[in-house]
């Protein structure tokens, strides 16, 4: 098959895959379960308003730090990440316990718990302060999560997209979002689920994918509009069913989902400052 | 308008110039501009971009007459110009044209208002969109300029352009301006560790930045570390790396089953380092880990981040056996204190004794002779010396609390001169002690004083116990548990009582003063003029020590939120503002209680005050300020590092400003508002208030940090 011919096929791919407007990032709920029973007793009746206070700042947090998915409190989408304030497993019938924090997606079973501690033994019967002061003192723990090991072990169950077009020369996908709408820089690894065309049908099959610059094909004239700019990603080298990823028919390949395995977040985002955050209040200078 | 540069103010005294200034501020068309940006979004995101902009073209017909229009116009001109460059994103074949449209938006704006940050950015992306770097780079010149708030901003975003542009070391100039002009937050140093991404041959370079940034930006400096070890050339670099990164994962606790994942396992560093990690209750095969006492420990920091693993925590006998390998390897005390190259590594043998120690306290079943902690608290009277010898104070601290808390768990007030109770608490409290006047935060160790002093009134020390509980009740106080306090000074004054140790009377009653109006406070039982009454007078007195300093900002802001809360205004704005005149004189916060006392009280305080963008008070794991801010030391339980409250200049400034206007009768009803930006004081005054300004220029024009004053009527 010469380039141009291969070229087509993509962009044949493409055009029906992907579309032309603004694609929504992943909804991620958030929610903050108080499990210290200590702490508990403490807060009483104020439990759910601690709980619901909390989710919101990591909520928030969240999305300032993880820029491919939109995290709320209140979303009631599939996707729900827990916040558990635990006491330590070993803490055992010791007075002064450990406090940890444990994150995960609900219901969805992960490599293992992301776990880091919220106060130790000694600091245990400290007094909370209060609804707004004991989430505060939780928000300022969110800084020490290894985002590593969050993004790998929990956010990589995330789907951020149902679609993506492949692409033949040079093999690798382009994703519905450009990366100022993920705020993600390139060299982040996504992994992408296919369904390869086989002798026994469409099977499935996953490629690492290394995010590799904006969708800007010499041949511009070929590729449909809604495509540029948006991020293109290269596979990883020497995987599993490459070859049959490069030998296969774009339009008989259907991308599944798109998920991230490696987060670089990209700084600045560079996405024009909304009218809302300005003030033209006050003397002009 | 005039302004005033504020030595020029000060040396011309009453002299002030009045800006004829129309505008009636906070009037209606600037809110119905508001409403209209925000609804032409709306419209926007149906897909009705034309009817987006005809919304916006009636807002701006409305600004025409208004009393504020220019800031009307402006607002409605910057929302053009920001739905057209949305728009271009989402119809890439009609960018140019819609490019084009925002740039003339953007620069109608600037005409107005030429020093505009946020239009000036906005503008640079148009330009950037539209190809036209070099214009782009002019007006990113003029938006670092103008970044009053101190945000970075431009500065980060003029970097990218250079990045893109392939201009490395222009880039890297531009992101240590956004470094410096934001030092606490992460994003210029991401950029940073980006930008180094792209000259793998320049890695110890960046290896040198990354190791001052690790207290503040850990994960920062973990995707910087794991880029060097991914793709670094320089053999050596990579050496020293790979040294860095495991001590930094592992001090984090970041150990576990993807630690390793994306890094190049097939360099036998990480490679060792990988297979220990999974396999940690067993002594690795050292390899290239043996060479050297350095390795050997750094290796053994992982044996502790293994042990408290969640894995580990669950089967206590299992994080044992892996404190217990990591000993086994672990160089001994003798190479930390007389090993050159060891001269400032971190202290992992004591720390895996500590840990080891604190697993077998909490169970006993684990070491029911008690056999293996007494070799354990041997071992770290050993090796303790070493915490002094390094003047690592933090490590001292840790040291002695634990072998404090062992001892007293146990009894053992006495014996030794230093395997007691008595001494190791003694000093902990005194390491902290030298901590917080070396600037870290100030902490309670409420616990540890009320342990410490009930272990003096065992081994018959009542002058000692009377003085400790009291500063165990002080302590109290400052973690709000004002319960304890009183029982604290109970106990302080039974034993003045019994043994005849009576020379602590007035900080008795003080302390008992400042906790029964806490309590009555929290109680909301107290009169609505009890701050007037005699026994109240040391709201009012200047306050000697700092620990009085934090129990007048505690009452005066919760006197203040309490009469926001019972709808009093004039109240609560002026005990705020007594409270965050507290709070100026003292040096640290104690618990996220008063943080929280902190941001709800400054809005009272600077009541009337514009202060831009960025909020007034952050939270920081560095003390270090710029422009006028304010740090804070700010002890938080859960925090594993020293933090600080930031108070933004501009917001110290309002606050002072609204102190002044509140003192001073002629001013009373007259000030409409202030603006603060970067010092730049603006006081709109009421139409009218000929006096009042005259006033208002004599006594506001040497509050501290103000720059230039301009005083506008109207």
């Amino acid at each position: 098959m010469n380039q141009f011919s291969r070229t087509l096929l993509g962009v044949l791919a493409a055009g029906v895959l992907l579309p032309a407007g603004a694609v929504d990032r992943p909804a991620v709920g958030v929610a903050f379960d108080l499990n210290v029973p200590r702490w508990q007793g403490q807060f009483g009746a104020r439990r759910d308003e601690l709980q619901a206070k909390v989710a919101a700042q990591v909520a928030a947090w969240m999305s300032q730090q993880m820029g491919f998915a939109d995290f709320d409190a209140g979303s009631a989408g599939p996707q729900r990440l827990v916040l558990h304030l635990d006491v330590a497993p070993d803490a055992g019938a010791h007075q002064f316990k450990e406090t940890q924090l444990r994150l995960e997606l609900a219901d969805v079973a992960a490599a293992a718990p992301l776990v880091w501690r919220f106060r130790s033994d000694e600091r245990y019967a400290e007094p909370t302060g209060g609804v707004d002061a004991f989430a505060q003192e939780v928000a300022l723990r969110l800084v020490d999560v290894d985002k590593q090991a969050l993004v790998r072990q929990v956010l990589s169950k995330v789907p951020i997209a149902s679609e993506a077009a492949l692409w033949k020369d040079p093999v690798g996908w382009v994703i519905p979002f450009r990366k100022t709408d993920l705020c993600m820089d390139f060299k982040s690894m996504l992994r992408i689920e296919n369904m390869l065309p086989s002798g026994a049908g469409p099977v499935l099959k996953e490629f690492l994918a290394r995010a590799s610059g904006d969708f800007a094909p010499r041949e511009a004239a070929h590729a449909p509009s809604a495509l540029r700019g948006r991020l293109f990603t290269e596979p990883v080298p020497a995987q599993d069913g490459l070859a049959d990823l490069g030998r296969a028919r774009p339009e008989l390949v259907a991308v599944r989902a798109v998920y991230v395995t490696e987060y670089l977040p990209l700084q600045p985002c560079s996405k024009p400052v909304p009218p809302e955050r300005v003030d033209f209040r006050g003397a002009p200078r | 308008m005039s302004r005033l540069a504020t030595p020029w103010a000060r040396a011309a005294g009453a002299l002030y110039m009045v800006a004829a200034c129309t505008a009636a501020l906070g009037s209606d068309a600037y809110d119905v501009a508001r409403d209209a940006a925000r609804a032409a979004q709306a419209l926007q995101d149906q897909g009705r971009w034309t009817d987006a902009q005809a919304s916006l073209d009636a807002a701006a017909a409305r600004c025409g007459s208004a009393p504020d229009a220019r800031s009307c116009r402006s607002l409605v001109r910057y929302s053009q110009g920001y739905l057209a460059q949305r728009e271009a994103r989402l119809h890439p074949d009609d960018a140019p044209a819609l490019l084009a449209s925002a740039e003339d938006r953007y620069r109608a704006v600037l005409a107005e208002e030429p020093a505009h940050e946020a239009t000036l950015r906005n503008l640079a992306l148009v330009y950037v969109g539209l190809g036209r770097d070099e214009a782009a780079e002019a007006v990113l010149r003029q938006a670092m300029a103008v970044d009053a708030a101190r945000t970075g901003r431009a500065a980060l975003q003029l970097g990218q352009l250079y990045r893109d542009e392939g201009k490395f070391d222009a880039a890297l100039a531009t992101y240590q301006q956004a470094a410096a002009a934001a030092p606490a937050d992460s994003a210029p140093p991401q950029a940073i560790v980006a930008l180094y991404a792209t000259a793998p041959e320049r890695a110890a370079e960046l290896r040198a930045m990354l190791a001052g940034w690790e207290a503040t930006f850990p994960a920062v400096v973990d995707t910087g570390y794991r880029q060097i070890l991914a793709r670094a050339t320089d053999a050596q670099v990579r050496e020293r790396t790979v040294l860095d990164w495991v001590s930094l994962v592992a001090r984090q606790g970041w150990v576990g089953p993807t630690t390793f994942a994306g890094l190049p396992l097939d360099w036998p560093p990480l490679a060792d380092a990988a297979r220990y990690v999974a396999n940690p209750e067993t002594p690795p095969a050292y390899g290239w880990w043996a060479a050297g006492p350095v390795r050997r420990s750094v290796l053994a920091q992982l044996a502790l981040a293994t042990a408290q693993a969640p894995e580990a925590r669950a089967t206590p006998a299992r994080a044992l056996r892996r404190l217990q390998v990591g000993m086994q390897f672990c160089p001994g005390y003798e190479a930390y204190q007389y090993d050159l190259q060891m001269k400032d590594a971190w202290p992992t043998r004591l720390e895996l004794a500590r840990a080891t120690l604190a697993l077998l306290a909490r169970e006993p079943e684990l070491d029911p002779k008690q056999a293996q902690q007494r070799w354990l608290v041997d071992e770290l009277f050993f090796g303790k010396a070493g915490a002094y010898q390094s003047r690592d104070l933090a490590a001292m601290q840790r040291f002695h609390t634990t072998l404090g808390r062992w001892y007293a768990e146990r009894g053992e007030w006495t014996g030794g001169s230093s395997t007691n109770g008595i001494f190791q608490l003694e000093h902990a409290i005194a390491v902290a002690g030298q901590r917080a006047a070396r600037g870290e935060p100030w902490q309670p160790l409420q616990q540890e004083k009320q342990l410490l002093a009930g272990g003096y009134e065992k081994i018959g020390k009542p002058a000692q116990a009377r003085a400790m509980y009291l500063d165990a009740a002080s302590a109290f106080l400052d973690t709000d548990q004002v319960d304890e306090a009183l029982d604290a000074l109970g106990n302080a004054d039974r034993i003045g009582g019994a043994t005849g140790y009576p020379s602590d009377q007035a900080t008795l009653r003080s302390l008992r003063q400042v906790a029964t109006t806490r309590q009555a406070l929290a109680a909301d039982r107290l009169p609505p003029d009890f701050a007037d009454a005699p026994a109240q007078r040391w709201l009012a007195l200047p306050a000697t020590t700092d620990a009085a300093r934090r129990q007048r900002f505690k009452v005066l802001a919760d006197l203040a939120l309490r009469e926001r809360d019972g709808q009093q205004p004039q109240a609560a704005a002026t005990h705020a503002g007594a409270a965050f005149d507290a709070l100026l004189s003292l040096k640290s916060l104690v618990g996220t209680a008063d943080l929280v006392r902190l941001e709800q009280v400054l809005p009272l305080a600077t009541a009337g005050a514009d202060l831009g963008e960025r909020g007034a008070v952050q939270v920081a794991s560095l003390a270090a300020t710029t422009g006028g801010d304010l740090a804070r030391g700010l002890y938080v339980p859960a925090a594993g590092r020293p933090m600080y409250a930031v108070i933004r200049g501009d917001a110290v400034i309002a606050g002072r400003v609204g102190a002044r206007v509140r003192a001073s009768a002629a001013l009373a009803g007259q000030v409409r508002r202030i603006s603060v930006e970067a010092g730049h004081l603006d006081v709109f005054m009421r139409e009218g208030s000929g006096d009042a300004t005259k006033e208002a220029a004599r006594t506001l024009q040497d509050v501290p940090g103000v720059r230039s004053l301009a005083l506008i009527s109207g």
